[in-house]
């Protein structure tokens, strides 16, 4: 890198006398730009390494107290009467959409529709990524012809 | 009454018409059938296609500048003044590209003018004074001379026109005195102000327009792809292949070091940037280097596939890339900013382009500027895609862009795009090569910043081959890299070839 900017810097002295010559100016900068992108993706990759970890840990945190949400459940409403639907947990993933009260409601409506009156209970709710954006970009992308 | 009508027609716009005007209405008829009816661009090529009908129209109040200050275009001795105060200056009503040296100029028609003498195409009066420049002066070994009226002229001798119709009402130099560049030499003064596209045309001029295009495409463009997958970086620098080769070319055609690199960038398949370089490089050649950048990334679906099928194997073509990690709001406003930092120490030039795509992205991405982000998205982009595009549109006048040079520009711009296409392919297949997790080559082609058309060409490619494969997010990692790839060689360009920076 170092070397790059040294013949930068070379060939920019130069350019008031003469012009630096094509096969410089290509080779310099083309190795300029391969280089600073490179760099960039080095540290995009090291920053990326970061915040995965990061997940991680918030992912197992977040089961932790999941688990031991569940446990509580279990152990308070045990008595719970056949054929209610009762949302137990809603911290189990730390994605904003999960901790909505308005969605709890709603994915627990639509168990309610599919298994009906036997007893049942939703202890869990997780995002399974962005799996609604890319269904709205395939539905975007589909909807446009494409030349 | 005949000579009523002959002086109504004298008043027409029909007197001025001439064969290039003629020809230009066909080229803005093809631009205005590819856009309306073909659908290619048509939010960037109806705008320059009107523009470039009311640039070759004897307008009125439209292109005109505003009388103003005479500035010296160089440094030099003024060898010929012939203002006075009081004299009046009458531009020709369509604008007409003037020579700019003695040399240029037929000497008779020379004779006339400096006669004083009205001549047809040049106004009346318009032909303010004539320099020796230094440079000049210093690289002619046995210089040529005419003679007119007694007075030598070199044909390296540089011209100074009027810009605009008006009174002449102050000069501030005699012949044989020693003047700057840019140095205030004379004044004309008008009632009537500038047109309307004089003002627009400030916006390119100054360099404004592009880098608000690069705010507004800041705030549409999700980093989260090339994020999730960074070493499709290297896929769009590898696409930067394509802009240096054709460095290379127009250099051999014989263009200069800064009109190569305006032509060049033609190839990063970025109309802004290639306007924001074009202006500051090779004014000269902008409208058809615009018109080159946005007609072929209108017709990247038409100019990539048979290079992306050329250069890969049904097998490779099918190649599925695994899903995209979700990438949290934190990192990317940590990307943007990197990236900002970053890109703004290496290459100083390329800020006001990389400064604003990443402040729009980062109104995108904080989550709490949702007025400012719909307003960068929307309202802002439209309305300065609607100046920027009639803005380049103006520029089109049948004197400026008949030329051979034209030619040369488009076929070196077409060349451009295909070795760019061709650069990121192969860089996606030698990084498949050493890599376990293989990349499916088409998403190299996206590699050229044409937001988002080159990564929809790569996705219709990777069906072709394999419906069930969705390479769109995929390809939309290295066609992001590819913009911030073709801002850092536009900042190296102007590192190199100075401009007006």
């Amino acid at each position: 890198m170092f070397a790059i900017y040294t013949t930068l810097a070379q060939i920019s002295a130069a350019a008031p006398t003469g012009s630096p010559s094509t096969a410089s100016v290509v080779v310099v900068g083309f190795l300029f730009v391969l280089i600073v992108l490179a760099l960039l993706a080095a540290v995009t990759s090291m920053t990326g390494a970061f915040f995965i970890k990061q997940a991680a840990r918030d992912a197992a945190k977040a089961a932790e107290a999941a688990q031991k949400a569940v446990e509580a459940n279990l152990k308070s409403s045990g008595s719970a009467d056949a054929g209610s639907t009762t949302v137990a947990i809603a911290s189990a993933a730390s994605s904003d959409d999960t901790e909505d009260p308005a969605i709890l409601a709603v994915v627990a409506a639509a168990v309610h529709t599919v298994i009906g009156d036997r007893p049942h209970r939703v202890v869990s709710v997780q995002s399974t990524g962005p799996g609604w954006a890319q269904e709205g970009r395939r539905q975007i992308f589909s909807s446009h012809r494409v030349r | 009454m005949i000579d009523l009508l002959h002086r109504l027609y004298g008043n027409t716009g029909f007197g001025y018409l001439d064969w290039r005007m003629l020809v230009m209405w066909a080229v803005v008829g093809v631009l205005l059938y590819l856009a309306v009816y073909k659908k290619f661009e048509p939010l960037l090529l109806v705008p320059i296609a009107f523009g470039a009908i009311l640039a070759n129209l004897p307008t009125q109040g439209i292109i005109n500048k505003p009388a103003s200050i005479v500035r010296s275009p160089d440094s030099g001795e003024v060898i010929y003044v012939s203002v006075q105060a009081g004299q009046s200056v009458t531009l020709n009503a369509v604008e007409k590209v003037m020579p700019q040296t003695v040399g240029e100029l037929d000497p008779d028609t020379l004779q006339s003018i400096l006669s004083g003498e009205a001549v047809e195409g040049y106004g009346a009066g318009s032909l303010l004074y004539i320099l020796r420049v230094q440079d000049a002066v210093a690289s002619d070994k046995q210089p040529i001379e005419i003679k007119i009226n007694d007075q030598s002229f070199r044909l390296s001798d540089e011209l100074v026109w009027a810009e605009a119709s008006g009174r002449v009402v102050s000069n501030s130099v005699q012949a044989g005195d020693q003047v700057v560049k840019g140095q205030a030499i004379g004044e004309l003064h008008s009632d009537h102000s500038g047109g309307l596209f004089h003002y627009i045309q400030m916006g390119i001029l100054l360099e404004i327009f592009p880098p608000l295009i690069f705010l507004g495409v800041g705030a549409l463009t999700d980093f989260g792809p090339l994020i999730a997958n960074p070493r499709v970086l290297l896929l769009g620098a590898a696409a930067q292949f394509g802009v240096f080769g054709t460095f290379m070319g127009a250099q051999i055609l014989g263009f200069s070091a800064g009109a190569s690199g305006a032509i060049g960038i033609i190839g990063g398949a970025d109309g802004p940037t290639s306007i924001f370089l074009a202006n500051a490089l090779a004014p000269e050649l902008l409208a058809p280097i615009a018109v080159a950048a946005y007609s072929y990334m209108a017709l990247v679906p038409v100019i990539q596939p048979p290079i992306m099928r050329g250069l890969t194997t049904v097998s490779e073509r099918k190649i599925r890339m695994k899903s995209l990690r979700p990438v949290s709001r934190l990192e990317k406003l940590v990307f943007g900013v990197i990236v900002t930092i970053a890109c703004i120490l290496l290459v100083p030039p390329a800020s006001p382009l990389i400064g604003m795509l990443m402040f729009g992205n980062f109104l995108r991405e904080c989550k709490v500027t949702e007025r400012l982000n719909k307003a960068a998205q929307n309202e802002l982009i439209n309305i300065i895609t609607i100046f920027l595009g009639t803005s380049v549109g103006i520029t089109m006048t049948g004197d400026r862009f008949l030329r051979t040079e034209t030619l040369g520009i488009l076929v070196l711009g077409v060349a451009a795009f295909a070795v760019a296409t061709a650069s990121g392919i192969l860089m996606a297949k030698l990084m498949n090569v050493f890599s376990k997790n293989k990349i499916n080559p088409l998403i190299g082609s996206a590699g050229v910043s044409a937001v988002p058309m080159a990564a929809r060409v790569s996705q219709v490619e990777g069906q072709k081959a394999d419906p069930g494969n969705f390479l769109l997010m995929h390809a939309m990692g290295p066609n992001v890299a590819g913009v911030i790839g073709t801002a850092l060689v536009a900042g190296f360009f102007l590192t190199m070839f100075g401009g007006a920076h």
